[in-house]
């Protein structure tokens, strides 16, 4: 058993876990309304039950007991010892909250500490001494799980990897002498035997987030092979030719001592775990046997499942994949055309139809329904409500509507945000909701359709509805506005003033209002994702929030654009149009340089200037430049040239480059080059 | 002692991002270099410990300064800076004595990982 690498097991541990805990999440909640309580206390059951077998597995003896101890107040649920009241309901959320914080603990910490774990299994227990009546004569309902699968030593360290350290067994002809990543400390390597002239067996794999795997793996090859003779799986050759999954192994004659091997592999970065073993000279040279795990974690373990679970990030890099398939196909665009070559524009075009056809596959597999995130929302809406003494039900629809799981993730703050204004400011407390002769419940709704590529989420409540008037007022008390200015909005102008930074933050207008904190940060969310916001409303009658989102991100339309030497690109979906100026176009006012654009003035700016390049554009008869339209504003970006368009496929920016505003991502040329997308919107 | 970092690309704002990442008292910019033909000279003339290398650079390509390099010192130590959809190309630098490569866009701790690997390399 000790053979077992638990590590493996970890994140599918963690992504099992958090799947049950949402699960139960909705069980919980449906207890307190459900007619028939038995199903959802069977089904709750069954989902602590499996994160207690997983939790036992893995030795996290804290969760698995506080699983097995939540187990036992459902028991009594179940055989009628204990009613299903609101006290039950939310103990069975503190203890579901307990887990779900160590599961998070297990995913982040290096050695979780599952601090205050004594506590609240005390607290469950107190619990069910108090309420369940047969509870202190009853029997426990469940044999404790098995003892931990691996004992505690083999778990910890180098975040809860396993470490084997030490010689291999002598009766197992390829033993493994595994070891993990980062450093494999001097000393244990200077325990190991020295070996002149032998052969070695060396297997190992890429982390699944390395960038350019291939040639990752090239460069090991290259390095293990000035060791000695070396023999590869697969070859030098395969490996060149791109054909590589994330794994490979070799043997290596070599003279060079096990130290020598270590530290060339501990000087690779991206190798996620490495093997090596010594091959005796009558040994069988297949691959070492690696035990498999004894204990069913999880009760996929007993049926053949119809799904696969792929990690994101392995979606991640199968997009990465056909961008790179993007860029070698305007490379050989770009050659055809060089060489005056038509005839290849045949293949090209089906070349061009076969990726994009994988790209919108891979796009499909990277879709998720909106209950991924959604699921918790009953919960937030019912624990915002009581804290707010609020009487509200909450309606989600449109649940199974799907959206590229990047933009989901992003999506679960603004939502939070907008249930959180309807909930606080929104919807009127019951007394009052009396007084105005509404239903003492209030409504909240959360619902979403898809409109082609699009999916369109509302966010309504029946509540008291914003005073556009007030928001003007507050907007010319803080001096965001002129009166002049606000006579002259319209009713959806000045709803949007709501989403002005510094005008929501103050708690009186808050109040007044009835629309709260942070609106700013959801509108930049939801624009940043390539989405709008609108607000509707109707005083003393609700609110609606709408939000217009793509369904899919990555491939966008650009138009690149030179700022010598440099070449920028900018997304078309931001442009108007492209204009080429004469200097007599330029007008001054007192708002800066100006052009008329469709008869009304808008400003001008240089593009150079923005982004602080040096060097001035030269003078010219005409003058390229880019109309640009961002939320109600248009402005012209003056450029050097124009250098036509590209579909291009973006990659967002790693850090420190992320950090740098105006940059939007960055796409790969046909010529390999690397080309900044310009957030156009946020740099004027 | 710093470590002496030489920078070859052709982009500004490439060479100061990757100059911002080696701001520290670990590391010395003792160079940068806009094309190829220059790198070669600023190797020569300025031994630096690390040089960073653009794949694509005019006048001479980074492959051909890493060949050239080498056969003035062939234990020079040379990361190549290379971008998606490049990775051939990386292998043919490899093939040419580039001691590893670091993928665009950069991450500050990546690049530091791999620099900090080829440095303590033998």
């Amino acid at each position: 058993m000790s053979d077992v690498d638990l590590s493996k097991y970890k994140s599918l541990f963690i992504s099992e876990s958090l799947e049950h805990l949402d699960a139960m999440t909705q069980n919980i909640l449906d207890i307190e309304t459900a007619p028939d309580k038995s199903e959802c206390i069977e089904d709750l059951f069954r989902h602590a039950h499996s994160i207690k077998g997983m939790a036992s597995s893995m030795g996290y003896g804290p969760i698995e007991k506080l699983a097995h101890h939540l187990e036992d107040v459902m028991d009594d649920i179940r055989k009628g010892r204990a009613k299903a009241t609101t006290e039950t309901i939310d103990a069975l959320l503190r203890g579901h909250d307990a887990l779900e914080k160590w599961v998070h603990e297990v995913e982040e910490a290096k050695e979780p500490a599952f601090a205050g774990s004594e506590e609240v299994i005390r607290q469950v227990d107190a619990f069910r001494q108090a309420h369940a009546s047969a509870a202190k004569q009853a029997p426990a309902p469940h044999p404790p799980a098995a003892p931990p699968a691996a004992p505690e030593e083999d778990f910890g360290g180098l975040d809860g990897e396993v470490v084997k350290v030490g010689p291999a067994p002598a009766e197992t002809k390829a033993s493994s002498l595994s070891q993990l990543l980062p450093e494999w400390p001097d000393d244990h390597i200077k325990k190991a035997e020295p070996a002149p002239t032998r052969q070695w067996y060396i297997s190992a794999k890429l982390k699944t987030d390395t960038e350019a795997p291939a040639a990752r793996a090239f460069l090991a090859l290259k390095r293990i092979g000035n060791l000695g003779k070396l023999e590869s799986k697969p070859s030098i050759e395969e490996i060149r030719a791109g054909k590589f999954d994330g794994s490979f192994s070799m043997q290596l004659a070599t003279d060079a001592d096990l130290s020598k091997i270590t530290a060339a592999l501990n000087g690779l970065a991206d190798l996620r775990e490495y093997q090596i073993e010594p091959i005796e000279a009558e040994a069988d040279r297949s691959a070492p046997t690696v035990a498999a795990p004894t204990s069913d974690i999880g009760p996929a373990a007993y049926e053949i499942p119809h799904t696969l679970r792929v990690e994101t990030r392995a979606l991640d890099r199968f997009i990465n994949m056909v961008g790179e398939l993007l860029t070698v196909k305007s490379g050989l665009r770009e050659i055809a055309r060089a060489i005056g070559r038509p005839e290849l524009d045949g293949r090209l075009d089906r070349l061009e139809s076969l990726i994009h056809e994988l790209h919108s596959q891979v796009m499909d597999i990277r879709m998720m329904p909106l209950e991924t995130i959604t699921a918790r929302f009953p919960r937030t809406v019912r624990d915002l409500a009581k804290q707010a003494h609020k009487e509200i039900e909450f309606q989600l629809t449109g649940q199974d509507v799907e959206l590229d799981r990047a933009i989901l993730e992003r999506l679960v703050d603004p939502l939070i945000h907008l249930l959180r204004n309807s909930v606080d400011h929104g919807v009127e407390s019951p007394e009052q909701r009396e007084r105005l002769r509404k239903p003492r419940v209030g409504k909240v709704v959360l619902s979403a359709t898809r409109e082609k590529d699009f999916v369109a989420i509302d966010v309504l409540d029946d509540g008291k509805g914003i005073d556009v008037e007030v928001v003007k007022e507050s907007a010319i008390a803080k001096g965001i506005i002129s009166a002049e200015e606000a006579e002259a909005m319209t009713h959806e102008e000045a709803l949007m003033l709501i989403c002005i930074p510094g005008f929501s933050t103050s708690e009186q207008v808050t109040f007044i209002s009835g629309r709260g904190v942070g609106m700013d940060i959801v509108k930049t969310t939801i624009e940043s994702l390539g989405g709008t916001l609108h607000v509707n409303t109707q005083l003393g009658r609700g609110t609606r929030t709408t939000l217009m989102l793509p369904r899919t991100v990555a491939i966008m339309n650009v138009l690149l654009v030179r700022l010598d030497p440099q070449v920028f690109a900018v997304p078309i979906s931001k442009l108007i149009r492209t204009v080429e100026l004469k200097r007599s176009d330029f007008q001054s006012s007192q708002r800066g340089r100006m052009i008329l654009f469709e008869g009304e003035p808008i400003p001008v700016h240089n593009l150079r200037k923005l982004l602080s390049m040096p060097g001035e554009s030269n003078d010219r008869p005409l003058y390229p430049a880019l109309v640009v339209e961002h939320g109600q504003r248009r402005f012209a970006l003056l450029v050097d040239d124009f250098m036509g368009q590209e579909e291009a496929f973006i990659r967002p920016l790693g850090r420190p480059l992320s950090r740098i505003e105006g940059l939007a991502g960055v796409m790969t040329r046909g010529d390999g080059k690397p080309v900044f997308v310009l957030d156009v919107g946020n740099l004027a | 002692m710093a470590i002496k970092v030489l920078i070859a690309d052709d982009a500004v704002f490439m060479r100061n991002m990757i100059k911002e990442v080696f701001e520290s008292p670990d590391f010395q910019v003792v160079g940068e270099a806009s094309n190829g033909i220059e790198a070669v000279e600023k190797y020569k003339e300025l031994k630096p410990d690390i040089t960073t290398m653009d794949i694509v650079m005019p006048h001479k390509s980074g492959i051909e300064s890493v060949r050239d390099i080498i056969k003035l010192n062939k234990d020079a130590k040379i990361i190549m800076c290379s971008a998606l959809g490049q990775e051939s190309l990386v292998m043919e630098a490899i093939e040419a004595g580039a001691a590893d490569f670091i993928v665009k866009p950069f991450k500050a701790d990546k690049v530091l990982e791999i620099v900090r690997k080829v440095v303590n390399m033998e």
